[in-house]
């Protein structure tokens, strides 16, 4: 694993604006950053984050199967009593999920380690599925890079598929696809989501959140007064559920992607109960609920995480009960977590994290995230990677 | 010998392009959908030349000179745009793409091919209470394609995609609800019980992970 630097495409800026990437920088600060690349072994791909990927993939889901019979643990995830049912129907009516990403710490040696899985809302899917792919074969096509690069990113393919698995599955040719306003990059995720569902032969009707109706007889309405029967929401549960018509989305007829039982599978008390069922595993970091902390030793370096946060907001770290590092943020009142700490692998002056994809249960691509700081937070620069060797 | 290739073997570029994303709409005169005119359809009539407007309309030459001016302007401004001509031949069909040079970038566009052009009449009230009828003009650029990949081949359409009609209609119906197509319902419908967590900002970051 190492971090390259190469010339940038000349006027990659002008094909961002052909191609509708209008995020590539955010508040006049570079987020897509194409000076260096990573390169990566065949070997280094394949045994240490695809394999991997798909086990620890596999044991969250053995914990989701867990918690959601249990009102106790459901509880430990600050899912509110009124949802625990809905909850446990979505997962045992299998509702079909769509993508996720795992946030995972390797420095090119040694296991990987799971940070957290974001499967409910992650985003940074088209810079991965989409720009980095067009970026790698434009530097094979240029010459600045061998014709035997290769990218870990079959993204695209497989999204197009799942959303037509998705849509018979359904029975519905229709998804709407809806986020929050405000959001350039939320919209610009949700856009990429949307080709690839046409790519699949669905229509794709786009509503923003705030505008979804809802009838006196609980059917969600898009602006044409429409029935929405199934929709891609990049918009966490968490928050849908505290909200007006949060109980109303959870037993409604409405199929949402991703489904509701992803509250428990993108939730961070997830990490502690992988730790208490899965032990020692390689790929894990020793984590524990709040409320257990009494039991563990806690000399040492921990990270100390709200069960909600997003973006690396409210993140702190401590080192022998002194707080050495922390982040603002919104998050926290609802609980927290404690993880073991493990610094991210250091480049130059930047601290590398890697997202590794899934469509459904697939592994299916990488993406590398730079920071400044320990914590990868939303200012994080997005930098392509390559496959040599 | 090759290993197989771990990521995605082709994407289909042409359907990954964004020239039809909606665009703002620079306000006055090229604001013709979002103007206060209504529910009643406007008739615009698309002309390919200040000549084709002006005999049309003989004593409007100085509005149909204007109309093109800001119609050129307009389609500079939200027209599709190309970094490779064959990739705006691809669309567009050949000969049908220009080099544009503006504010430090460059890129290949299709010409525009006519412009749309329509009269709306405002009243306005004076400063005695009585009605006064006020005329304005309203244009869009208009576009079409020759090339036979393109679904909009041998039509009219708009910068945002929308269709007009073939190239052998002139005169066009356009209303406000074309964009917003809201059939009368009779039931209750209440909206905003979503995105209360996300508190408003300018900023452009996102509410995901």
């Amino acid at each position: 694993m190492l971090r390259r630097d190469i010339a940038p495409r000349q006027h990659w800026q002008a094909l961002a604006q052909e191609y509708g990437f209008n995020f590539h920088t955010i508040n006049g600060e570079p987020y897509w950053d194409e000076s260096a690349y990573y390169q990566f072994t065949l070997e280094q791909v394949e045994r240490d984050i695809e394999d991997p990927t798909q086990e620890l993939h596999e044991m969250c889901l053995h914990v989701v199967d867990e918690v959601v019979q249990s009102p106790a643990l459901l509880t430990d995830f600050c899912i509110p009593e009124a949802f625990h049912e809905a909850v446990h129907d979505a997962w045992l009516q299998r509702h079909p999920s769509l993508y996720s990403r795992l946030d995972l710490v390797y420095d090119g040696k040694g296991p990987a380690k799971l940070l957290e899985n974001n499967a409910d809302t992650p985003t940074s899917l088209y810079e991965s599925g989409f720009w980095q792919w067009l970026w790698l074969e434009q530097c094979v096509d240029g010459g600045t890079l061998p014709q035997s690069a290769d990218q870990f990113n079959s993204l695209q393919e497989k999204l197009i598929m799942r959303f037509r698995d998705i849509a018979n599955i359904h029975q519905q040719k229709v998804m709407h696809f809806s986020c929050a306003q405000d959001s350039a990059e939320d919209r610009g995720t949700v856009q990429y989501l949307q080709d690839c569902a046409a790519q699949a032969g669905l229509e794709t009707p786009f509503i923003f959140i705030d505008d979804i109706g809802v009838t006196e007889t609980h059917r969600f309405l898009d602006l044409d007064d429409l029935p929405i029967h199934s929709a891609f929401k990049l918009y966490p549960w968490e928050f849908m559920l505290s909200e007006e018509f949060g109980e109303i989305a959870a037993y409604s007829s409405t199929k949402w992607v991703e489904p509701l039982w992803k509250s428990v599978l993108s939730n961070k008390a997830l990490m502690p109960l992988l730790w208490s069922r899965f032990t020692g595993h390689p790929n894990l970091l020793p984590s524990f609920l709040h409320k257990d902390l009494d039991k563990v030793d806690k000399s040492g370096k921990w990270v100390k995480k709200p069960i909600f946060s997003r973006e690396g907001a409210n993140i702190m770290i401590i080192d022998n009960n002194e707080v050495v590092a922390q982040t603002g943020g919104q998050y926290g009142d609802e609980g927290v977590i404690f993880q073991q700490f493990h610094a991210l692998p250091k480049f130059g002056d930047n601290y590398t994290l890697i997202g590794s994809w899934l469509v459904n249960d697939m592994p299916a691509g990488m993406s590398i995230r730079e920071d400044n700081s320990l914590i990868t937070q939303d200012s994080s620069r997005f930098v392509p990677h390559i496959i040599l060797g | 010998m090759m290993n197989e290739s771990k990521r995605t073997a082709s994407i289909a570029l042409p359907q990954m392009r964004k020239w039809f994303a909606v665009k703002p709409l620079a306000v006055g005169i090229s604001a013709i959908f979002l103007s206060g005119c209504g529910e009643e359809p406007e008739l615009a009539s698309i002309y390919t030349s200040i000549d084709e407007c002006a005999s049309d309309n003989p004593n409007y030459m100085e509005e149909c000179t204007s109309a093109y001016k800001e119609a050129k302007d307009e389609a500079l401004r939200t027209g599709p745009k190309f970094l490779s001509e064959g990739d705006c031949e691809f669309e567009f069909g050949q000969d049908n793409c220009e080099y544009v040079s503006n504010q430090g970038s460059s890129f290949f566009m299709p010409f525009m091919a006519g412009y749309l052009m329509s009269e709306v009449i405002d009243e306005v009230g004076d400063a005695l209470g009585k009605k006064k009828k006020k005329r304005r003009y309203y244009m869009q650029p208009m576009f079409t394609s020759y090339s036979r990949r393109s679904s909009l081949r041998g039509r009219w359409f708009n910068a945002s995609g929308k269709d007009f009609g073939s190239l052998g209609r002139r005169d066009v119906k356009v209303y406000q609800s074309d964009f917003k197509k809201k059939p009368t319902v009779n039931r209750t419908v209440k909206r905003g019980g979503f995105g209360k967590s996300v508190a408003r900002s300018s900023s452009s970051r996102s509410f995901g992970g």
